[in-house]
């Protein structure tokens, strides 16, 4: 049996609850500092999480649909296993659209580039942390990667079937240890791809950052929810 | 229960809480700080659900009033820039006395009456971990309650429309 932490029956609700709360550092930092650019930056901080989570809980919805569970640790067993004996069992297959809105939302709500405007420093200064230097900063970049750790981690959880690996049956300490390393692996992967796209990819408009959030993930989210009711009601899955 | 009342301890603290910051929301002069105090409020709250075994209800309180509808106040309140409550014009104070003095009597009366309804304590047996207990949730909601459930849904689509309609700018 892999270790696992806490196995609270609403799991995934926790993660989005304590992750929505986030929010309240960067705005009131941003306020706090009675500076027009950081108050900017908190103002533009705000909209942007709250406008992300929508569709980020969406896609979220159509992961429970499939497990039929809010643990986590049910979510992950529902993708162990392999379709036609190659395939893995993974939710990123039958809900690639799902996957994508969660992954680009999961930029936004971690202010990564290229969604980074609550401290775009082009525009800003340096946005919500420009008063603040020393630990104070350094703690507000931490954050920023833990975000980011999490973001991993859940995608993994969610999307790429956590410690589950095709022809790996976890038994044992060795095992125990095995799936350990299988999820770290995984999660360290999207750490990268988070870095790699800060070094890609320039900054988005805050207009752009709206309408993408608004009229396409959005809409593609809900899109996603019906596809995987119908692929259930349809006993595909 | 038996031994030390952990549980009963955690539900009193966080009852508390809730209650003095949600009166410092009422009372506090400062709009930012009145939010503040009520996502503590909230947060206290979602605390008691824990306890009283409704972690979903919990997790729903925290995601929808602390994590979007306050911060949609605090992003409104920091956009205008309010600073402490100007006050309004005339020396209302007599009456002001006067409407509060009624309003806390009006909830001391209700206060009494609930807890010589229902008595004074929580029925045992009530605390502690919470099973998995969204689905008999949901199966009420989409069954019994489906009507007014949906009219819920529809009543608040009709406030974003009325929203809306009134915020629209006449003219071209």
């Amino acid at each position: 049996m892999p270790l696992i932490g806490a196995d609270v029956s609403i799991g995934i609700l926790y993660v989005f609850a304590i992750t929505s709360l986030s929010v309240y550092g960067i705005v009131l930092a941003g306020w706090s500092s009675n500076n027009k650019f950081s108050l900017m930056g908190g103002i533009r901080s705000s909209a942007q999480i709250i406008s992300y989570e929508l569709a980020m809980t969406t896609a979220g919805a159509d992961v429970i649909l499939n497990a039929g569970s809010f643990r986590l640790t049910e979510i992950i067993a529902s993708q162990s296993g392999t379709w036609l004996g190659v395939i893995p069992r993974w939710n990123v297959i039958p809900q690639f659209i799902g996957f994508i809105v969660f992954f680009v939302s999961a930029f936004a709500e971690t202010n990564r580039t290229p969604f980074d405007l609550p401290e775009a420093d082009a525009e800003l200064v340096a946005g919500y942390h420009t008063e603040y230097s020393a630990m104070k900063f350094a703690m507000f970049f931490m954050a920023e990667y833990i975000n980011v750790i999490v973001a991993s981690a859940m995608i993994v959880t969610l999307y790429f079937g956590g410690w589950t690996f095709p022809g790996f049956a976890p038994h044992g300490v060795f095992g125990a240890i095995l799936s350990i390393v299988i999820f770290t692996v995984k999660a360290l992967f999207f750490v990268w791809v988070f870095v790699w796209v800060r070094w890609t990819l320039p900054r988005f408009r805050y207009d752009q950052l709206m309408k993408l959030g608004w009229k396409v993930l959005l809409p593609l989210a809900l899109l996603n929810l019906f596809w995987m009711a119908g692929l259930i009601a349809a006993k595909v899955l | 229960m038996a031994g030390f009342p952990v549980e009963r301890i955690a539900f009193d603290l966080a009852a508390a809480a809730a209650v003095l910051f949600a009166s410092v929301m009422v009372v506090h002069k400062h709009p930012v700080k009145s939010v503040l105090a009520l996502v503590v409020a909230f947060f206290g709250l979602a605390v008691c659900f824990v306890l009283l075994s409704a972690p979903f209800l919990a997790a729903i309180q925290v995601i929808v009033y602390a994590g979007a509808i306050l911060v949609l106040f605090l992003f409104v309140l920091m956009l205008l820039n309010v600073d402490v409550e100007a006050r309004l014009p005339g020396d209302r104070r007599p009456l002001h006395v006067f409407l509060s003095s009624g309003a806390l009597l009006l909830f001391a009366a209700a206060l009494l009456s609930l807890l010589r309804r229902e008595g004074a304590s929580v029925p045992a047996g009530r605390y502690g971990p919470a099973g998995a207990e969204i689905a008999p949730l949901a199966r009420l909601l989409f069954s019994d309650y489906l009507l007014p459930f949906e009219a819920l849904s529809v009543l608040l689509l009709a406030a974003l429309v009325g929203a809306f309609v009134l915020a629209r700018r006449e003219g071209p």
